[in-house]
């Protein structure tokens, strides 16, 4: 009872909403990068809430051979999905039979595609997740990084019978398909932009710091429109604005300090050549850098499937609005009675 | 007022600032001191206790660096009010101690070997410095030093201070790769890899000791925060010969 990987292209690894509580180990937390994505994925199939899918982080062309039935869902970036070389939609549930082959191709809008199972698949928990952490790997625990000719088995065996009747029922229980289908990418992902160039204002924290810096520079900051440095993974993701952000050493080392602390998701850093990184799931527990905010957590899912050409910039915002919006975004996916 | 950018100031100094929707972080005044250190592991074994004993619960994990300590939570679970109400008179505590007992009982050795064929750049290290090899081998051995932070991959622990004399920036290009078992210093600080990895700092030796033991369900630093670490040398015969003993033993195990 297996999926078998027979193309990648691209970051494949299994997510989960990470390894929380390793992090005093020096343990990154992973975990998968577009919350939204993720969860609507076991939401609509039913599953637990933390069943680990797999990520597509940069995809390009795939090909997956079913050795047996099963019921998917493929959420996150479109990546024209085919089941034997007939399109599927994404963001529903899917009834796939043994020997079904299903292809995927780079996305032209997001980056970043989930693959779920009904059941999940059968994996190893390793302090308290199954996300892979490609840096961490020698450690042992988790599976190996997947490669092409890998299998994936899946936790469940079920015939295709029950798989039938299951199936069947996810599309009558319309409740549980809270979320919309790929036409409405806007909605979430690209919500505010009115026009037709890739755009996304990303709402961060101020730290003290850069409540500090002088007003000049806050502006500066604020007005600028940055792009993505392709090089960007799920470590961090590189910012680069026309404008570097030269911090004064000496309120740097007032306000922000110089000595390496624990640092949070979303956390922006500014390193010596002025230009942001945004830290994101895979990034290190420890930071050196100077910090000038943290980015809202909703804000990362969104900032995790923009290509290197959409632009972004920075609002400032507060505490109880980011915990509010982060409330709302979770509630959609409490189990519905 | 906490949800801007404000900064709680306790009269200690410590401060305690709300970086985004899951952290607190609490920073102590900045300065690489065992004594300080000590206040902030302490504290970090009161957090970690009272989630075990569910005094407290909503709270992730507690992670403590140089002169910081966060606290990872769910404010879906413990709001950030409550949170900070909790840890108000833990932190007002502190300042009232007179002292946190070191556990200088708790020495962990670790056996370094200093040989030219494993110290990629000690050489360098002692031009650099204006040092012989054996002056810059003794400085290192002299240290006690305390564990401040473990971080960069797991079981990393950053060790503290170097005497003067051996402080030198990180190299200039990082390596790729470093070994297991290499033994760096950079700066102010030493430290010793667990793991492959990339590095920038300069290797000047190699332990043959493993840095963690890993379990099906746990992962136990060797150094963990808060102790201290001493680096004896060892010849390049003991080397070898406790690296070939610590892998027979591994192959002698199961997964």
């Amino acid at each position: 009872m297996a999926l078998k990987l027979k193309k990648l292209t691209g970051l494949v690894t299994l997510q989960d909403k990470g390894r929380l509580s390793a992090q005093h180990l020096g343990f990154s937390t992973a975990g998968a990068c577009d919350e939204n994505a993720f969860l609507s994925a076991n939401q609509d199939l039913q599953n637990a809430e933390n069943i680990a899918a797999l990520e597509f982080f940069i995809l390009g062309k795939t090909v997956i051979e079913f050795t047996q039935a099963a019921i998917i869902i493929l959420t996150g970036a479109d990546a024209s999905a085919h089941v034997n070389d007939k399109a599927v939609s994404h963001w529903q549930p899917l009834l796939i039979k043994a020997g079904d082959i299903l292809k995927l191709q780079r996305p032209i809008q997001g980056k970043v595609t989930y693959l779920s199972i009904l059941g999940g698949y059968k994996l190893p928990l390793w302090l308290g997740s199954s996300s892979q952490s490609i840096n961490e790997e020698h450690i042992n625990q988790t599976l190996p990084l997947l490669k092409e000719g890998d299998l994936i088995h899946f936790a469940q065996d079920a015939k295709l019978e029950e798989l039938i009747k299951q199936f069947a029922a996810l599309n009558n229980n319309k409740k549980t398909n809270l979320n919309f289908p790929l036409s409405d990418w806007r909605r979430f992902y690209d919500w505010q932009n009115k026009s037709n160039t890739p755009h996304l204002t990303i709402r961060f924290i101020p730290s003290p710091l850069f409540f500090a810096l002088p007003l000049r520079q806050q502006n500066n900051f604020l007005q600028q429109t940055f792009t993505i440095n392709p090089q960007s993974n799920r470590m961090g993701y590189r910012l680069i604005g026309t404008e570097s952000l030269i911090l004064n050493a000496d309120l740097t080392q007032q306000k922000s300090g110089k000595l390496s602390k624990p640092v949070t998701l979303g956390t922006i850093q500014i390193p010596n050549d002025g230009q942001p990184i945004v830290l994101m799931k895979d990034r290190q527990t420890i930071g050196g850098y100077p910090v000038i905010g943290s980015v809202i957590q909703l804000d990362l899912f969104r900032l995790s499937q923009c290509h290197s050409e959409t632009r972004i910039s920075f609002a400032m915002t507060h505490l109880n609005f980011a915990q509010t919006q982060l409330k709302n975004f979770y509630q959609r996916f409490l189990p519905k009675t | 007022m906490l949800n801007q950018a404000a900064e709680l100031i306790f009269e200690s100094g410590i401060k305690l600032s709300l970086p985004n929707e899951s952290g607190c972080l609490l920073t102590w005044p900045e300065k690489i001191c065992p004594q300080q250190h000590s206040q902030i592991i302490h504290l970090q074994a009161q957090i970690q206790s009272d989630i075990q004993s569910k005094v407290i619960k909503g709270l992730f994990d507690v992670v403590v660096s140089y002169n910081s300590l966060m606290i990872y939570y769910d404010f879906l679970q413990l709001s950030t009010i409550n949170l900070v109400d909790y840890l108000k008179p833990q932190i007002n505590a502190l300042s009232r101690e007179k002292s946190f007992p070191q556990d200088s009982s708790n020495i962990i050795k670790i056996p370094v070997c200093y040989h030219e064929s494993l110290a990629w750049d000690l050489k360098e290290v002692a031009t650099r410095l204006s040092l012989s090899c054996d002056e810059v081998i003794s400085a290192h051995q002299e240290g006690l030093y305390h564990a401040y932070a473990l971080g960069f991959t797991p079981g990393f622990c950053y060790l503290g201070t170097l005497p003067s004399k051996l402080e030198l920036p990180r190299r200039a290009t990082p390596r790729t790769q470093v070994p297991a078992g290499a033994v760096a210093i950079a700066e102010k600080q030493t430290a010793v890899y667990p793991s492959p990895s990339p590095g920038g700092w300069h290797i000047i030796g190699q332990t043959p000791i493993a840095l963690y033991e890993v379990s099906e369900h746990s992962f136990t630093p060797k150094i963990p925060v808060g102790c201290q670490v001493q680096f004896e040398a060892i010849s390049l015969t003991e080397y070898q010969s406790l690296l070939s003993q610590l892998s027979e033993g591994k192959s002698g195990m199961g997964k």
